[in-house]
């Protein structure tokens, strides 16, 4: 079929059309906010129940944690807590609204210096927003994300507690080496609906970074676990 | 209670996420050229353009990744913005001779069409006066480049049926060209 008529009739867009038109995309994204805070704030508001769970759990009841606790130990300066149950459940939930600015204003407004890794997997663009969670304690969190077409985010989480501890399923934590210093791998996490720690297809990978907790969580399909430490491993 | 779990759970549902600027780079020469085949000069194909993708983005949290790929939503709205486009000319398209429409309602100046070659603009009239269904065809195979079977996904039509019609449009598309030169 002799068809290279209707081939050639195609054209490339003007590139004068095309900007304007990416400019107003970006006008409708300004314009957004609810848009973007309902897709940011789950991840905030999962980030204050861990830190409560946490607290209720290893401080609040200790009687409850020495019958849940099954393991507890430090790597790279994180205390880690494994247990087959999730001893949150009753817990007090407060709710403290994240703050989503440009990573530049976040850096200005931040008492530590956020670092990105230097090196991600091809094809993930790293965001224009940033959130920030502020707790009473004085514990700040950052959160970071890369997009890329067709794939889970990548997401960087950068706490600056001076006791950081985290909540992990059984036998679920891994112990290994970026860039020479010790740092924890686990995979998945707690699944609400069946009420278990489940593999759920996710990495998160704690890496200490001069005085601060960084953690990376991505996808297992999309990022491999050689991937995701090399990811830590360029960060400058 | 909401736990590191709700945070994971997001976190998947993030993979729905449309990365804007790869899509925007890869289809918006498909969507441009899309209208385009559908008979339209360029200025109005990309007017139409430029809707389609501000429908997609302001409806963006209702794509569904598991329903279909995004180059298949966004063509449904640029299809819906079609027939948008179509149906607000209907009375306009009434009144007036057949020969007379593709000037006379897609904005073309005397001086836009002597830009264009004789026969990029024999051919836009052309397709302009292709019925609906064969000029969609042709607007998703030649404009979207889409696959016959992407195509079919897309309009519910069999592959062999596609081929079949569109091997016949080509046919007579290119003969009408000849018999015009």
């Amino acid at each position: 079929m002799n068809d290279r008529f209707l081939k050639d009739y195609s054209i490339t867009p003007n590139p004068v059309f095309a900007q304007d038109l990416r400019n107003r995309l970006g006008i409708l994204n300004e314009n957004s906010p609810r848009v973007r805070a309902l897709q940011l704030r789950p991840i905030a508001l999962g980030a204050i129940a861990l830190l409560l769970a946490l607290t209720f759990t290893l401080a609040v009841s200790p009687a409850v944690r020495a019958q849940l606790q099954e393991w507890t130990g430090v790597i790279g300066g994180v205390l880690f807590t494994a247990t087959g149950d999730y001893p949150g459940e009753d817990g007090p939930v407060s709710i403290i609204p994240s703050e989503e600015i440009s990573l530049e204003e976040a850096q200005a407004v931040l008492p530590f210096t956020i670092d990105l890794p230097t090196w991600v997997p091809e094809g993930y663009l790293l965001e224009d927003k940033v959130s920030i969670l502020r707790f009473e304690d004085g514990v700040e969190r950052v959160f970071v994300h890369w997009s890329a077409f067709d794939k889970a985010l990548l997401e960087l989480e950068i706490e600056n507690s001076t006791e950081p501890k985290w909540l992990v399923g059984p036998e679920s934590i891994e112990e290994l080496s970026v860039n020479g210093k010790p740092a924890a791998l686990v995979p998945g996490g707690w699944n609400a609906d069946t009420k278990q720690w489940d593999n759920l297809d996710t990495l998160t990978l704690y890496v200490p970074h001069k005085d601060q907790s960084y953690i990376f969580v991505v996808r297992e399909n999309d990022i491999s676990v050689d991937d995701l430490i090399q990811i830590a491993e360029s960060l400058p | 209670m909401i736990t590191q779990i709700e945070r994971i759970k997001q976190f998947l549902g993030h993979e729905k996420a449309i990365h804007w600027d790869t899509v925007f780079a890869t289809e918006l020469p498909r969507v441009l050229n899309y209208f385009r085949f559908h008979g339209l000069d360029t200025p109005v194909a990309e007017d139409l353009t430029a809707s389609t993708f501000e429908k997609a983005w302001r409806t963006r949290q209702s794509y569904q990744k598991e329903k279909a790929q995004v180059s298949t939503w966004l063509f449904t709205i640029a299809h819906h913005t079609m027939i948008d486009y179509f149906r607000s000319r209907r009375n306009e398209l009434s009144l007036e001779a057949v020969e007379d429409w593709p000037d006379r309602l897609v904005g073309s100046s005397p001086e836009e069409s002597a830009q264009l070659s004789d026969d990029k603009e024999c051919l836009r009239k052309i397709l302009w006066q292709l019925p609906e269904r064969e000029r969609e065809l042709v607007a998703l195979k030649y404009g979207a480049q889409m696959t016959n079977r992407a195509i079919a996904e897309q309009t519910g039509l069999t592959e062999t049926n596609i081929g079949t019609i569109l091997n016949r449009v080509v046919t007579i598309l290119r003969k009408q060209m000849e018999d015009r030169k």
